[in-house]
């Protein structure tokens, strides 16, 4: 595991240094000026849409596993799956409300249409409310927030070797940029 | 005897603009004894469960074992007690249901691999081992009761809170339920509107009326009807 996510990384730790910040002033034409921002949004839309398809087809059950598996601490573990578990939940909340509109049905007339409406997102956003109250009582309750460090992962010594690597990479790309600029 | 579980003049109300909730309740539950909370829709129940572990502002004094309640302790007393909510929804805590049983011991200090081990046999009592790679939010109402009673269950704890236990249960895990907590040796404050499930287990019925303690006994068939008349909605 280590090895691939260092694999994975090399690339990007590697071309930091050479990433290009600044370019010349374009020339005359519209689609000089258009380059830069065409590449910001080209690569944005990319890292998007790997993002986007990481999620797809990640099962929520095996990014749990994927991270207990990584040597983080395990209230990191607990704190990133938190944030995607309680987005599904809000998000079959949503899923919820908007069923119960589609099955009892809108008011009829236009006008009743036009004052029912604003009030939806009011209730979607009181139910949501309530619900992330409930959620905070009960992960007070089992305590969420004071899970002991005996439960996270063991650090091993290639995982370690391999945080070490990244991190002076890091550093060393980090120390080329600034001697570059310099 | 120290009680497991004791109420002292409590009153609660959630917000200081609004009426008492709960007012004057003093209450106390001897360790192994089981005791129904019984009472109409907004007598009070939930909240003297939550009061029990500070989930709500309270006045007056409430101790689990030796133990007063108030921020410092809260957090060993809640370590000390296995909780159900009413929406066993938003208990659940993790993306299966085996991590989410295990959480509890692993919270504990108990590495995680240990804490899986010692989830399984309340799955299998509960007859949840076989979901136990399922995604919780995925499964039923009643098969989700079962996973959060599980994970209140799992660390053994002395006392137990449980809102609404059989509430979407069928008659056989009703059942099933109410022969496990009978076997365990654990003092309990159930809060239910189950009547027959609650004589199956409890030894002792209190009835809420009004944010107060209107009646206090052993025998269920005694428990008069009185308390169950629209009067008594809060």
């Amino acid at each position: 595991m280590s090895l691939y996510s260092m694999l994975l990384f090399l690339p990007v730790f590697l071309f930091t240094p050479w990433l290009e910040t600044t370019r010349p002033a374009g020339g005359p034409h519209w689609f000089h000026a258009a380059q830069i921002p065409l590449e910001i949004s080209l690569r944005g839309t990319a890292c998007i849409f790997v993002c986007a398809s990481t999620i797809a087809v990640l099962d929520l059950t095996e990014l749990n596993a994927g991270l207990a598996a990584l040597p983080i601490p395990r209230t990191l573990h607990h704190l990133l799956i938190q944030i995607a578990h309680q987005t599904a939940m809000l998000a079959d909340e949503s899923q919820r409300i908007s069923t119960a509109v589609r099955i009892r049905g809108l008011p009829l007339g236009r006008v009743s249409k036009l004052r029912f409406l604003p009030a939806v997102p009011t209730i979607w956003l009181l139910r949501i409310m309530n619900r992330a109250e409930r959620i905070g009582a009960a992960m007070d309750m089992r305590g969420f927030e004071s899970t002991t460090s005996a439960s996270r992962a063991n650090i091993s010594p290639a995982d370690a070797g391999a945080m070490t690597t990244a991190m002076l990479m890091l550093g060393a790309s980090i120390i080329l940029r600034g001697l570059d600029v310099l | 005897m120290k009680s497991a579980l004791s109420f002292h003049d409590v009153s609660v109300r959630y917000r200081q603009e609004d009426p008492f909730v709960l007012h004057g309740i003093s209450l106390d539950i001897a360790p192994g004894e089981r005791v129904a909370l019984l009472g109409l829709n907004g007598s009070g129940k939930t909240t003297l469960l939550y009061s029990a572990v500070g989930l709500v502002p309270y006045a007056g004094e409430i101790s689990v074992g030796d133990v007063i309640l108030s921020k410092t302790t809260e957090r060993s007393i809640r370590d000390h007690v296995g909780f159900l909510f009413g929406i066993p929804d938003d208990q659940i805590l993790f993306p299966n249901v085996l991590d989410d049983i295990a959480f509890t011991m692993e919270r504990r200090g108990i590495p995680r691999e240990e804490a899986r081990q010692q989830a399984l046999p309340i799955m299998k009592s509960l007859g949840i081992d076989n979901l136990a790679a399922r995604s919780p939010h995925r499964l039923s109402h009643g098969q989700m009761q079962r996973v959060a009673l599980a994970g209140a269950l799992v660390s053994k704890p002395p006392l137990l809170l449980l809102d609404e236990p059989s509430a979407a249960l069928d008659p056989v895990g009703k059942e099933e339920t109410a022969g496990l907590l009978v076997s365990l040796n654990t003092a309990m404050l159930i809060a239910t509107h189950d009547l027959a499930f609650a004589r199956s287990v409890c030894n002792r019925f209190v009835v809420l009326a009004n944010g107060t303690i209107a009646d206090d006994r052993a025998d269920p068939e005694a428990i008069s009807r009185d308390w169950y008349q629209p009067e008594f909605r809060s």
